[in-house]
């Protein structure tokens, strides 16, 4: 998807090169050619960029090497990727496989196409406090975790309804007015804060960005996939 | 067509961006696709329309 995007846009900016150098050249006559020329030209394909961009902000953000990409997620993502040891939640769930794909975005669903506006302005705040350096670490998340985006993937599977104190808990999310969030029983999502924070012992490790590995995160869990798959041969 | 003028000038900035943006993305780019780009490209697009609905009105066609 990402190749045809790709070249989707390099063709958008070879027929936009043509046309506007093309409506220079005839910007004197009002004629039906630079008429369709400008609506080409100047509301048609530049839309389709538009378009493609937005493709971009709301579907390939999806991806967890795109949460990666900003310094100030690193601790998070080397925490969930990398660290063998973490009992966080994130962590837990990225390397035991839990999570098949877009592992960042399967916990925060709300900053996609069809999540909240709020979440979407939140997302928009974030970008401009990374790009502007007008954030302090720890970063800290301002608003209240969405449990029920953990009980999108939970809901109905057999360890999850097997326990009986899930059954409040349930009733009280799916309530006008929830109280409870998963995280009272289960943990932290990420680290806490005080690694996080520069000067810290943890934070030279969590914040250094691990790209390269990133292959090797992938390598570990087609492995684990392959376990998974001889034991249910082996049933 | 003086008037396609700013419109041509606003689609290039909004093209610079964008399509560096869709083959190479990051944070940086993104910022400026999301704040710069898009309103860029909205505006120019909103300008023609306006020009077209002007014409069309002083030729009595709308």
């Amino acid at each position: 998807m990402e190749i045809i995007l790709d070249v989707l846009a390099i063709f958008v900016l070879i027929v936009e090169v043509i046309l506007l150098y093309q409506l220079r050249a005839n910007r004197h006559e009002l004629s039906a050619k630079v008429r369709s020329m400008v609506l080409f030209g100047i509301i048609v394909f530049p839309l389709l960029a538009l378009l493609l961009g937005n493709y971009h902000v709301f579907v390939s953000s999806k991806e967890s090497t795109t949460c990666q990409s900003c310094h100030v997620m690193s601790p998070m993502a080397n925490d969930m990727m990398f660290d063998s040891h973490s009992q966080t939640l994130a962590s837990r769930h990225y390397q035991n496989g839990w999570i098949a794909e877009h592992e960042c975005y399967s916990c925060h669903a709300d900053y996609g196409f069809q999540g909240t506006m709020k979440a979407k302005l939140d997302g928009y705040r974030h970008l401009m406090r990374y790009v502007t350096k007008t954030y302090t670490e720890p970063i800290r998340y301002r608003g209240e975790f969405n449990s029920m985006n953990c009980y999108g993937c939970h809901q109905g599977s057999r360890t999850f309804e097997a326990v009986d104190e899930h059954a409040p808990v349930v009733e009280n999310l799916l309530g006008d007015d929830p109280t409870i969030s998963c995280l009272n029983c289960h943990g932290r999502a990420h680290p806490e804060p005080s690694k996080r924070t520069p000067g810290s012992k943890e934070y030279k490790w969590l914040s250094d960005p691990k790209v390269k590995e990133v292959v090797n995160a992938q390598e570990v869990k087609d492995y684990i996939n392959t376990l998974a798959a001889s034991a249910e041969q082996s049933k | 067509m003086r008037k396609v003028f700013i419109e041509s000038m606003l689609v290039i900035v909004g093209l610079a961006i964008s399509i560096p943006y869709i083959i190479f993305p990051n944070p940086y780019l993104m910022f400026l696709f999301v704040f710069v780009a898009q309103p860029c490209i909205g505006v120019a697009v909103a300008l023609v329309l306006w020009e077209v609905y002007k014409d069309l009105t002083s030729k009595d066609l709308l």
